[in-house]
């Protein structure tokens, strides 16, 4: 399923499997025994499958999403990781300690200093201040009044809110709610974090805005995060691997180019049928590196318009329509890494839909 | 069949597919009579019978629901035909024609409601049954018979007792055992009793609190000059509701100061303050366990069924029994009935915080205690507020009961002038316990929210 190897992950889940109601232990022992179908649990022992054989790594920074329609259990295996949920079998590990073995104490520990969480509906407390609220992780840990509203004002100031402190949420528009809610899970500095549809009931312009935002403060502040969406697009667009869940079960796991290049199933491929590939192929796979130019090549580029590396087929072709028909490829610093041509731009588009 | 009905309802044309869907499952609803059904029910979905006939209604009566498990039909028509049933009976012994045609009325009157209800009903069954057909349907003979000795059980008796001259006493009142009821009395007595004299040091020492409470209040409430009392609750009815409260806090408090209530009233306003304060020492502590804990709650909740409804009077006496005459046991009489709201509401309020919220809560690493102390509780407040008003007016209603076993305050003019007959007197102190009702409502109101820029 995962075909990625990786070393010392930040977050691991190993078969993890989730039954609600009826004889849960029963049925586990039957699954894994007989290894009944979904309707069979529910026949048999009156059981509910939530989860079913949840295996995945993640490494340290990155951004993984956990995509799937409702009702597919992404929620609950995510809520698994802080231990909100029990798993009914199945190892969860955290930064190299295992959740599922931790004792009320150690867990309430792991909660507060290791893993913040972002919920869909905000869930900010109404009677506290905006920053109370982004305080709270930390006062629950005990850390002094100073002490927590520098690092509460530090965070706001993070996530754009500089200077909203003193509001109520109730003040505050919905994408201000959301990043409160961010804010928050970040105060703690959590080595991990959980997002949980944050974005899905905003409206598209906004939600488009905080997912720009978030890429970027996660690239700076290279927190691993599992992040919960709907939203096929949401997910190619923030995340660097992506699950997809249906009825519990984690179906595919992939980079973006993976899922929509080679799907695992039919599922997926129905899935992923309307997502346009022009955004997923970068200018860095397309361009002719500068070694490969002629002096007097870099020397015409100067002139030329130029993109990022990490700018995709779509952004290249505005860019050849409207200025010519070579493209500088400069790295963040102005120095240039490649160029791309109009007839390599048109070969790749060609590639891209092949 | 006729135009109007195609226009009112286009997509039920008079042809029979559309009826085989609507009507699916007929037959086997039925059992019998389909064929009538089938009509019956086609011109009720289309709504073209707003009065139906159904002649084994009219003819079987109860028996015609019972056997359709139509149990509420069964039961109405029961209860008519054993009206009508006891009228003849009475007017045939009695000699009274008049009863006798009032019976037979009855009995018609009750066969055409019967008949006129039964294929609505029917088919609201039909309805339900298509959604769940486990429910029961059909014309089954068992349950006629159920029918049958249900209404053996009922009609012979109650027909006999209004019919024979002189009814058997047996029929005519509940055989009661009045040794069971004295020895009961005697019981709970020599338990009163035996409770006085044993637990005699911790009734003391409850009382002693509760006058300690009660003291330092009163001495609070009376000892201060009026017009700094008036200054403060004047203050507190502007903090809660601005100009037109303190508007309303003066004349309440002239009123109380010209008519010479002013003393009673702020002893009253102790006596008040005395046994909410209990309430809520308790209540919210009683609420909290009753919201987190099942079993808690199942048991508590008959408790403060009993201690709102139970008639004050009868825990009066064994109030004096237990704590003699005077203000501590008027507090705890007091108490008993202020304090159920004070627990229901904290229950509810903390009931009703969002799941969500406790989850985030959790999530950040809350302790249980933090849990209650910074979210549960905060967002309970208004509720927990509301069930303290709520003990507020409940106090002061108990005020002239109170009064009774010493007590004191307005409750006791009023009593005065009951005893003397003096209507002037009872209305001016029963107004003065009604304005201070309003104005201890408005102040423990939640003041309003602060406004934002």
């Amino acid at each position: 399923m995962d075909t990625a190897v990786i070393e010392n992950p930040m977050v691991e889940c190993r078969g993890v499997w989730k039954l609600f109601g009826g004889n849960s232990a029963a049925a586990m022992r039957a699954i894994l025994a007989e290894g009944l179908g979904k309707r069979e649990v529910r026949e048999r022992f009156g059981s509910v499958v939530g989860v079913a054989d949840a295996s995945f790594s993640v490494a340290k920074g990155e951004i993984f999403c956990i995509m799937g329609l409702s009702g597919s259990g992404k929620s609950t295996l995510v809520r698994h990781i802080n231990r909100l949920i029990e798993p009914t079998a199945g190892d969860i590990i955290v930064a190299g300690r295992c959740i599922n073995r931790m004792n009320a104490d150690e867990l309430r520990r792991a909660r507060a200093d290791t893993i913040g969480m972002v919920f869909q509906n905000t869930a900010l407390l109404p009677h506290r201040t905006v920053r109370d609220n982004v305080a709270l992780g930390l006062e629950l840990r005990g850390v002094g009044l100073v002490e927590r509203q520098r690092i509460a004002e530090e965070k706001l100031d993070l996530v754009g809110l500089a200077g909203w402190g003193d509001h109520l949420p109730a003040e505050l528009s919905g994408g201000m709610q959301q990043r409160v809610g961010l804010a928050r899970a970040l105060a703690a500095d959590p080595d991990v974090l959980l997002m949980d549809e944050p974005f899905s009931a905003l409206d598209p312009l906004i939600r488009r805005q905080l997912q720009d935002q978030f890429v970027e403060l996660s690239r700076v502040m290279k927190k691993t995060t599992l992040f919960i969406t709907h939203d096929l697009d949401e997910a190619m667009r923030i995340g660097h691997r992506i699950a997809i869940m249906k009825d519990g079960r984690i179906v595919q796991i992939g980079t973006p180019e993976d899922i929509v290049t080679r799907p695992e199933d039919d599922y997926v491929a129905r899935f992923v049928e309307g997502i346009s590939r022009l955004h997923l192929i970068t200018a860095r796979s397309v361009m002719r590196p500068a070694a490969e130019l002629a002096a007097t090549e870099l020397e015409a580029l100067q002139q030329c318009p130029t993109a990022d590396p990490d700018a995709d087929l779509d952004a290249l072709i505005d860019l050849a329509v409207q200025h010519g028909d070579r493209i500088a490829i400069r790295d963040r610093d102005g120095s240039i890494l490649g160029a791309v041509s109009r007839e390599g731009l048109l070969r790749s588009i060609q590639g891209a839909h092949a | 069949m006729n135009a109007s009905v195609h226009k009112l309802a286009p997509s039920l044309p008079d042809d029979a597919a559309p009826q085989d869907t609507l009507l699916h499952g007929l037959d086997d609803f039925c059992g019998t009579s389909a064929g009538y059904y089938r009509r019956q029910f086609a011109a009720i979905a289309r709504r073209r019978l707003p009065l139906t006939f159904n002649p084994a209604a009219f003819v079987g009566g109860c028996l015609w629901a019972a056997g359709r498990a139509l149990w509420s039909l069964f039961w109405l028509g029961l209860a008519l035909d054993t009206l009508g049933l006891a009228l003849i009976g009475a007017g045939a012994t009695g000699g009274e024609p008049q009863r006798l045609w009032a019976g037979a009325l009855v009995l018609l009157g009750g066969r055409l409601t019967l008949a006129a209800l039964g294929d609505h009903a029917l088919w609201r069954l039909f309805c339900a049954w298509r959604g769940n057909a486990r429910l029961a349907h059909g014309f089954e003979p068992r349950r006629v018979q159920y029918g049958v000795a249900l209404a053996l059980l009922t009609v012979p008796m109650t027909v006999y007792r209004f019919a024979a001259s002189e009814p058997p006493a047996l029929l005519a009142s509940f055989p009661a055992d009045d040794t069971l009821a004295r020895g009961a009395a005697a019981a709970i007595n020599a338990a009163t009793q035996w409770m006085t004299t044993s637990f005699a040091p911790f009734f003391d020492a409850v009382t002693v609190s509760v006058r300690l409470v009660l003291d330092s209040l009163e001495t609070v409430f009376t000892g201060m000059p009026w017009p700094v009392a008036t200054l403060i609750l004047l203050l507190l009815s502007w903090r809660a509701g601005g100009l037109r409260f303190v508007a309303f806090g003066a004349v309440a408090l002239a009123y109380l100061g010209l008519f010479g209530f002013w003393e009673k009233a702020m002893s009253t306003i102790s006596l008040v303050a005395a046994s909410v304060f209990i309430c809520v020492l308790f209540g919210v502590p009683l609420g909290v366990l009753s919201a987190k804990n099942r079993r808690f709650d199942a048991v508590l909740t008959p408790v403060l069924d009993i201690m709102q409804t139970m008639p004050s009077f009868v825990y009066l006496l064994p109030a004096i029994a237990f704590f003699s005459i005077g203000k501590p046991p008027a507090v705890l009489a007091t108490v008993v009935f202020a304090m159920p709201p004070v627990i229901r509401l904290t229950a509810l309020g903390l009931q009703q915080v969002p799941s969500t919220v406790i989850e985030a809560m959790n999530a950040f690493g809350a302790t249980r205690m933090q849990l209650l102390l910074k979210a549960e509780l905060p967002l309970a407040a208004t509720s927990i507020m509301t069930g303290i008003n709520q003990s507020i007016m409940m106090s002061l209603s108990m005020v002239v009961i109170a009064a009774l076993i010493g007590g004191g305050g307005l409750g006791y003019d009023v009593l005065f002038a009951l005893q003397q007959m003096e209507t002037g007197l009872g209305v001016l102190s029963g107004l003065a316990i009604v304005v201070c009702a309003m104005l201890l409502d408005r102040i423990t109101r939640r003041p309003e929210k602060r406004s934002r820029a």
